[in-house]
């Protein structure tokens, strides 16, 4: 801003320029410049870029998890021992684990924002089919990744879920066995040791491979959002921090031997994360668990894979394809009541276990098709409202007004130094906590501070002159 | 007139070989493509140096016997060799090429629809051989022709490729028997058991102490007439013991019912027992025991509800449970399983010394009591 830069800062600039200069032409070489990262100068939606939020999730749980990785033990008897000793023994382990955790369901969360943005947008039809089929494989892969994640607990739904998923593979018709027998070994010591192995390097290797082939080349790295992200995850892991659960093997390991003595207790019912509870209502209605468990399940990620293929018209708004956003829109109705309804079981006591846990397939396929129907009424219905009421668009509605910018930079700063004491003070409480041993208090007031920094960094670039 | 045969021979000589110069460049241009030598371009007039069939021009030349038919190859660039009989010898062009001349019969034509000429050809030994040109009457015997040879004609670069790609494949397939890597098995695999021994769940495992049947159900169980104890059971081997498919559940029956053979009698008090694998035939959850479950006793399971009866009795609440054998699924996914896939295998027991001892299974577990 002052004009009146000596010859000293300028050499001083130079020079800076100079070396970064250097260093962009030096690695002008190698790969790293082949992704060009745009930092938006003003607000823009993060819609469009949900799919580097996702990213910015998955370096998040590869740095926790790597943490975590450090103090776990794969073992059958030891996983979930481990587990306890990070969550209540190793300094900031619980925040750790946490941020992990709930990191894992954000990145689930949006990549399915992700895909339907791309979806209801048509953006995939801009030559990218390639790059919409590693999306959905991508995704796929993701809900894979967090199901062997929070498998290895090793608490009781864990090691039900490890059962579920081996024995659902294990069905499949003809393969099922020797798939089973290959991939996942024999006995449960395999089953731990190989979900682990799946969950730290396998599945992330392919991740990283389908990333090379589903990145496009520009990248949007708007600072607020990401720090919105991660402040979220914080805050969310703070309010609700995760339980351990209990063991479902040994509550401890004396001279060797596993003391069964309070292990094996019957659990009332378990549930899987959000992602899957509808597989899990599908299970429930006591279909073949194949047909239940994968053959549909497959079968709707098909569907979403060979979208670009079967929606060729040259239009783009979700305004100008009735038909395909109608079957966006039941999709999602079906996948929000699948889900509530895998979540929802009846615990009055005077019901068995499993009149509580049976879902009546009639009621819940009627109702996904009711929902379908409805979906594609209403959506055709409301389009044509549409068309009618605004003929012409963006052109008839005029330009959006610009956006005035009413705060001098009187009040910008003051704001601004307003909430730099806020942060300060939220860092010391948070420190208090950590002192005391409340983690989930460290983690809100951390997610606090970090949202914080989004709301001024937002706030500096909403008041800098275009 | 010979003048003339001769020029025209040359002409013809010299366009056939024109023709098989452009189908040899033709396949050197392909591999190498420096050379701009174009089919149709006129050759310059090489000096004879193949024999001559010796035939007169205008003699029509005699078909081949229909006994030995010309093998056409499939797919063969079929450069129909312009000359008359006075061409070059049929071994220098593929075979199959037609040889197309001034009036000839068609090959298959009987050989007695020919005319007189065919008293005059005079054939070359060397043709002979191949071409199994007869000519009855007055030429001297050939030898017994052999047929035509099919080749298949493969160029140099295809065979080269294929040679590759299979020894692609047999690289790639060098590694197939390293496939059991996959398999081995770091966990229990097939443990014998050690300890014929139920051993007590209820006291510190390093113990090893005998399950006794006062002690089924005792305090640290939550049902009052089950334990759950593993087989096999692996002396020290806490892993292998933790193994979700050794976990097995062994019950006090309720009285009335029937163990079907398969269950034990304490004869102090009368008691009957009997032991499943705890592993749900549905998917592998572990299921457990509740006496008093508002059904009847049964062994439920958490995941999706299935039930198992423990003995044929009467369930007077469910009257669909009774009388069902030890171990069958009777309500739950795991009921609507087909056979051999609805039952839970059985754990024999023996009572020695007035502890349990677990002494086989019956059934596979996670597949069924009659996999």
């Amino acid at each position: 801003m002052s004009t009146q830069t000596t010859t000293e800062e300028k050499k001083q600039v130079n020079l800076v320029r100079k070396f970064w200069d250097w260093l962009i032409d030096r690695l002008d070489r190698t790969g790293w410049l082949a992704y060009k990262f745009t930092i938006p100068k003003r607000f823009v939606s993060p819609l469009p870029f949900l799919g580097f939020l996702t990213f910015i999730c998955f370096l998040i749980l590869g740095v926790t998890g790597a943490l975590l990785m450090l103090f776990y033990t794969p073992s059958l008897t030891g996983a979930w021992q481990s587990v306890e000793t990070i969550n209540n023994v190793i300094p900031y382990g619980e925040i750790v684990r946490n941020i992990h955790y709930d990191a894992s369901n954000a990145m689930v969360f949006l990549a399915l924002a992700h895909m339907y943005y791309n979806y209801f947008s048509g953006r995939f039809k801009i030559r990218n089919e390639i790059i919409w089929v590693t999306g959905i494989i991508f995704g796929t892969i993701t809900v894979l990744e967090a199901f062997t994640g929070y498998d290895i607990i090793l608490n009781t739904r864990a090691v039900l879920a490890v059962s579920i998923g081996v024995s659902l593979n294990y069905s499949a018709p003809v393969i099922g066995p020797q798939l089973v027998h290959t991939i996942f070994g024999s006995g449960f010591p395999d089953f731990i040791l190989r979900f682990y192995a799946l969950h730290i390097f396998i599945i992330p290797v392919i991740m990283i491979v389908l990333a090379l082939l589903h990145f496009p080349r520009i990248l949007t790295f708007d600072i607020p959002i990401i720090s919105a992200v991660f402040g979220a995850i914080l805050l969310v892991g703070g309010l609700y921090p995760i339980s351990l659960g209990s063991p479902y093997y040994c509550s401890s390991v004396i001279a060797g031997y596993c003391q069964t003595a309070n292990t094996y207790s019957s659990v009332s019912f378990t549930l899987p994360e959000w992602y899957l509870t509808s597989l899990y209502a599908f299970l429930r209605t006591f279909m073949p668990k194949f047909i239940a468990g994968i053959l549909l399940p497959t079968l709707f990620i098909l569907m979403f894979m060979v979208i670009p293929f079967v929606d060729k018209s040259k239009k783009f708004s979700w305004k100008d394809r009735p038909f395909f956003t109608a079957l966006g829109i039941a999709s999602i109705g079906q996948i929000i009541i699948t889900t509530y309804w895998g979540f929802f079981i009846d615990e009055s006591p005077s019901l068995t276990k499993t009149q509580a846990l049976f879902i009546d397939p009639v009621q819940i396929f009627g109702a996904m098709i009711l929902v379908a129907a409805l979906s594609y009424v209403g959506t055709y219905a409301y389009l044509r409202r549409l068309a009618a009421k605004g003929a012409g668009g963006k052109a008839a509605r005029g330009r959006r007004p610009q956006a005035v910018n009413f705060l001098t930079s009187k009040w910008v700063f003051a704001i601004l130094a307003v909430m730099l004491g806020f942060q300060i003070f939220l860092n010391f409480n948070a420190a208090l906590a950590a002192i005391r041993g409340f983690p989930n208090l460290v983690m809100f007031d951390l997610g606090a501070v970090v949202m914080l920094f989004a709301i001024m960094f937002h706030l500096y670039r909403y008041s800098r002159p275009l | 007139m010979s003048e003339d045969s001769e020029n025209e021979e040359k002409k013809a000589q010299a366009s056939s070989e024109a023709e098989s110069q452009a189908q040899t460049s033709n396949e050197e241009k392909s591999s190498t493509e420096t050379i701009s030598i174009s089919p149709s371009a006129p050759q310059p007039q090489k000096p004879k140096t193949t024999p001559m069939i010796g035939k007169p021009i205008g003699t029509p030349v005699t078909p081949r016997p229909t006994s030995t038919p010309i093998v056409k190859p499939a797919a063969q660039t079929q450069t129909p060799v312009v000359g008359g009989p006075a061409s070059t010898p049929v071994a220098s062009r593929p075979v199959g090429t037609p040889v197309v001349g001034t009036p000839r019969p068609s090959v298959g034509t009987p050989v007695g629809t020919m005319g007189p000429i065919v008293g005059t050809v005079t054939p070359r030994p060397g043709i002979a051989s191949l071409a199994g040109v007869s000519a009855p009457g007055g030429a001297p015997k050939l030898p017994p022709s052999k047929p035509p040879e099919s080749k298949v004609e493969v160029s140099r670069r295809n065979f080269i490729k294929g040679l590759a790609i299979v020894g692609g494949l047999v690289a790639v397939g060098s590694f197939v028997p390293l496939f059991p890597y996959l398999e081995a098995s770091v966990g229990v695999g097939t443990a014998t058991p050690d300890l014929p021994v139920v051993v007590n769940p209820n006291v510190a495992q390093n113990q090893l102490v005998p399950l006794k049947p006062a002690d089924v159900g005792s305090l640290n169980s939550i049902d009052p007439n089950s334990s759950y104890f593993q087989y096999p059971y692996i002396v020290g081997n806490t892993n292998a013991n933790a193994d979700s498919f050794v976990q097995c559940v062994l019950i006090r029956m309720p009285a009335g019912f029937n163990g079907e053979g398969y269950s034990v009698t304490d004869t102090s008090t009368g008691d009957q027992y009997i032991a499943f694998s705890r592993v749900c035939v549905h998917l592998w959850c572990l299921w457990s025991y509740n006496t008093n479950d508002p059904r009847g006793p049964v062994g439920a399971c958490p995941c999706h509800g299935s039930t198992y009866v423990p003995g044929s009795g009467t369930y007077p609440k469910t009257p669909s449970f009774s009388n069902q054998a030890p171990g069958t699924a009777v309500a739950g996914p795991a009921s609507l399983q087909t056979p051999p896939n609805n039952m839970l295998p059985i754990i024999q027991l023996t009572i020695v010394d007035g502890s349990f001892h677990a002494t086989g299974r019956v059934g596979v577990v996670g597949c069924g009591q009659k996999c």
